[in-house]
């Protein structure tokens, strides 16, 4: 386990090197949106690490790679403007996030199902949830973009088809995730990745918050 | 009608003595669902038959959603009580009947988007209510209650997917292109989806406790 933080802690600190890289380039050009994106995405890379060192929740490691590398690749794409000169970038940027947040939506299911005793949910739901979920954090991406768009005039929504694309991806992301993690249940007992997941502290708190004296 | 302090309770037990429809004693009665199904699957024709096609998807989705526990155990019984398809059934005919009186409705529109929406919510919880009564599952409130706004606003993005392919290879015009109309139409269900979910919880768990037995299973068997 010391091995999985130590190898998090680096490819969280290769990460920050690397958006470091564009957002200087991003200054260097003058072109300031960029930079603000990779100083967000230098906060939202940390979220893992932040997770692990107060034991709130243990990711897998092969999820905080994928994470880290999304954040770069969002990064990397908004300077080289890869989003309006490579048609398939945005669709790739978009399954590879839906992907992420379905896989985190399967853990937070596996969680919930292990310690909540008003909740059994039967494997072969596990797909169902997880689409929908991913679907419904895809739905309120496609609003924030649009609501950001008419307030401060970002450049997020570029047409129809690319609105309806997005949500497309979404879906084909939330499918091709939940078919994965079905998968994955075959291999691994749910109740060992909720262990190895550590979010007993997590979970205390949640309790006390919401259901004291439980 | 005037606004009595009283008209908001009284819709909420008129609205529960219709969720109990097919109900008795704890037992469900499968013939009206099983008439309502059928009235459902008309109208998705008589919808088809109009190019609604957003409607024409959620009574057809309905239809199946009912079904599916019915098939999957090959027993008539295994069928959701008849109330909740008659609250999906209600936004559905308000909208068939304004349309054989003659409206014409836009895709962004402000009646059209709210009778949807309703129709969005309904479908949903007929849906993961159908879920329940198909399988062991056992969801709480909080659980029950993000699933059906999750699942309302994922039919929301297919609705707007079906409307954009049909304007592109069918030459219909329910977006006329336009990101914003789509746009109109996904923030009236996000907004309204998640109100009506709020007010659901807060306001009709005690009218929604006569389906409890599905999701809750407290006592297995029993529903």
């Amino acid at each position: 386990m010391k091995r999985e933080g130590l190898g998090e802690f680096i490819a969280f600190l290769v990460t920050i090197f690397f958006i470091t890289l564009v957002a200087i380039e991003a200054f260097d050009r003058k072109y300031y949106y960029s930079p603000g994106s990779a100083i967000a995405c230098m906060f939202l890379a940390s979220v893992p690490i932040i997770f692990r060192h107060y034991r709130l929740i243990i990711f897998p490691l092969w999820m905080a790679i994928w994470y880290f590398f999304l954040l770069w690749l969002h990064c990397f794409g908004i300077l080289h403007d890869y989003y309006g000169r490579i048609f398939w970038f945005d669709e790739l940027t978009h399954t590879m996030a839906i992907g992420l947040l379905a896989s985190v939506i399967f853990l937070l299911l596996i969680i919930i199902n292990h310690h909540s005793r008003s909740v059994r949910l039967p494997p072969l739901t596990y797909p169902l949830f997880i689409i929908i979920f991913a679907m419904g954090l895809g739905v309120t991406w496609e609003v924030l973009e649009f609501v950001l768009d008419v307030t401060i005039d970002t450049p997020m929504q570029y047409s129809l088809a690319d609105s309806v694309s997005d949500m497309m991806t979404d879906l084909g992301g939330g499918l091709l995730a939940a078919s994965a993690c079905l998968i994955y249940l075959l291999f691994l007992d749910p109740d060992q990745i909720s262990d190895a997941l550590q979010a007993d502290r997590l979970i205390k708190r949640f309790q006390r918050k919401y259901h004291p004296g439980t | 009608m005037s606004l009595s302090p009283l008209m908001g309770p009284r819709l909420i037990l008129s609205i529960g003595s219709l969720l109990g429809l097919g109900m008795h004693d704890g037992r469900t009665d499968p013939r009206p669902s099983w008439g309502l199904c059928a009235l459902i699957a008309t109208m998705a024709l008589f919808f088809i038959s109009m190019k609604e096609i957003v409607w024409a998807f959620l009574a057809l989705w309905s239809t199946f959603a009912m079904a599916a526990p019915a098939l999957a155990h090959r027993s008539k019984d295994r069928i959701v009580p008849a109330g909740m398809p008659l609250l999906v059934a209600i936004p559905m005919l308000l909208f068939a009947f304004a349309l054989l009186i003659g409206a014409d409705p836009s895709s962004d529109g402000a009646w059209e988007n709210l009778l949807a929406i309703i129709a969005y919510y309904s479908v949903s919880f007929l849906t993961i209510l159908s879920i329940c009564v198909g399988t062991s599952i056992r969801l709480n409130w909080a659980l029950l209650t993000w699933s059906v706004i999750s699942l309302a606003l994922t039919l929301c993005a297919i609705a707007i997917i079906l409307q954009f392919i049909s304007d592109h290879y069918l030459g219909t015009t329910y977006l006329n292109d336009d990101n914003q109309v789509a746009m109109v139409q996904l923030i009236w269900a996000y907004l309204g989806c998640i109100g009506i979910g709020w007010a659901v919880k807060r306001y009709g768990k005690r009218t929604l406790s006569i389906y409890q037995p599905y999701w809750k299973k407290s006592s297995e068997g029993k529903a």
